[in-house]
């Protein structure tokens, strides 16, 4: 299979001509980063996706590594603003497709709304170990995610214990996304996380 | 009470639309309990019965002179196959015991011909068919959540990423050049050697499944805060790929590999493992010198 090398930062000269540059005089370390890639449709044109409240971000609506990030970024960040009560759960499944552990964590969040329950001190950590690979239509990432502990209160404000949760620890986890030309984003095919 | 499918037609219609509710709660993104569905192949089964309330259990273990034989898709598999798109409504959890499996599935029926020579419902029988053998088209029943324990299913993609997480994959090491220390101006090159494709076959609930793990992308940690990423693994000088400009100072770098990777069940299709695992070789220590120009007389 063909690879195609792609350098995010490439030393500007070649070592020959370093060398003899290198004793004639002083030489600055290269470490600047290239500019973004070619530019997206603008953001006016995307009709809006996701919760009204949190809505998906345009950068993560681009069919790119940089976009499926974006995405994957957003859709792990979606928890916690659901978790304040902030934005309806329904939108783990709005943004998924075929994705069981989606569905099982919607199903969670949407019975702790349905209870009046709020999640307090809630906090995460994504880390991804590189930019997604993306081929055709799919997007996959594997990334490095964890949860803070945290404590669940009733509409009264008195503590859940038996639904607060502890630190999670780093979790090893993975996405798969599908890219869906008639939402222009991506959607979450796969999740595994820990 | 167990009834078979084959005589439940009319609690078939009352199931229709079911909503089925969570596995069980979940910590924020964390949740317990197994994460095994069948994956996107078809299931067959020879029996399918409701046991208990509203719970349909799949198996191979049919009574004798079953009128139908039957197989179990995913909806969106389902409403693929027929040109239709993924629907959300497709995606529905089932309620199930922690040591169970079920899934949301569709499932089709398929007449069989009984030892007699007819069929369950009278359908014409064609000439030569012998009893057990199917007959007719297949035929949408309903879309429910059924029990496919019975029916060992393949593992999923995201149970062998489970797995892949595990594989002992190579920890690449990173090769510098010019060995020992570097000179200010003279771009030092990294490459590794290391393999950058593994294979493994590992038993997972008694499937051999075939995992090719392949070292998609290479993140060097120059040692002065600079991180360089490319999807080959480099080359020594001349043909090199990756290098890096210093300044004076001693430096540790290193390679992270990130690895992603394909899979097949008891040898059947390859389907890619969803998700990636990074491993980190051992660091590299080494002084980038400033050297400075003399004028010398020959003669002297």
């Amino acid at each position: 299979m063909a690879r195609r090398t792609t350098l995010r930062l490439v030393a500007g000269l070649a070592v020959g001509v370093a060398l003899l540059g290198g004793c004639a005089e002083k030489q600055e370390a290269s470490d600047t980063l290239p500019s973004a890639g070619a530019a997206e449709p603008s953001e006016a044109e995307l009709p809006p996706l996701g919760p009204a409240e949190f809505p998906v971000p345009d950068g993560a609506r681009e069919k790119t590594p940089e976009g499926a990030l974006s995405f994957a970024r957003y859709y792990m960040s979606l928890g916690k603003e659901i978790g304040a009560g902030s934005v309806p759960a329904q939108s783990l499944r709005d943004l998924s497709v075929s994705c069981p552990l989606c569905q099982q964590i919607a199903a969670s969040y949407e019975a702790d709304q349905q209870s009046g329950y709020t999640y307090r001190g809630f906090t995460y950590t994504f880390k991804e170990y590189g930019p997604p690979l993306v081929t055709g239509n799919e997007a996959e990432l594997g990334f490095v995610y964890s949860q803070s502990e945290y404590v669940v209160v009733d509409a009264s404000g008195r503590e859940v214990l038996e639904r607060s949760g502890d630190a999670s620890g780093d979790l090893q986890s993975g996405m798969l996304l599908q890219w869906r030309a008639d939402l222009n984003s991506w959607l979450v095919s796969s999740l595994t996380v820990g | 009470m167990k009834k078979s499918l084959g005589t439940l037609a009319t609690a078939v219609c009352l199931l229709l639309g079911t909503s089925a509710t969570a596995h069980g709660a979940c910590d924020g993104y964390v949740c317990d309990g197994p994460q095994v569905t069948p994956g996107s192949g078809t299931l067959d089964a020879s029996y399918i019965e409701i046991s208990g309330p509203g719970g349909w259990v799949a198996g191979n273990a049919a009574p004798d002179a079953h009128p139908y034989t039957y197989r179990l898709t995913s909806p969106c598999q389902f409403d693929t196959a027929a040109g239709d798109t993924c629907r959300a409504e497709d995606d529905r959890l089932c309620p199930v015991p922690p040591d169970r499996v079920a899934q949301f599935l569709v499932i089709e029926q398929r007449r069989l011909v009984l030892p007699d020579g007819t069929t369950a419902d009278g359908s014409p029988v064609p000439a030569g068919a012998t009893p057990g053998s199917p007959i007719g088209a297949w035929e949408a029943v309903t879309r429910t959540c059924v029990d496919i324990t019975a029916l060992n299913p393949p593992p999923s993609p995201g149970e062998v990423f489970r797995y892949f997480q595990t594989l002992p994959l190579p920890q690449l090491a990173t090769q510098q050049q010019p060995p020992g220390n570097g000179l200010v101006g003279l771009p030092v090159v990294f490459h590794t050697d290391g393999p950058t494709t593994q294979t493994f076959s590992v038993d997972i609930r008694g499937f051999d499944v075939d995992i090719v793990a392949t070292a998609s992308s290479f993140t060097w940690h120059t040692g002065d805060g600079t991180v360089l990423t490319s999807t080959d693994p480099g080359a020594p000088y001349p043909d090199h790929a990756v290098s890096h400009s210093y300044r004076s100072g001693t430096y540790i770098a290193a390679l992270t590999t990130t690895w992603s990777g394909t899979f097949s069940v008891d040898g059947g299709a390859s389907a890619d493992v969803p998700g990636t695992t990074t491993t980190d070789g051992p660091p590299v220590t080494f002084a980038v010198l400033q050297a400075n120009a003399v004028l010398t007389d020959p003669y002297d």
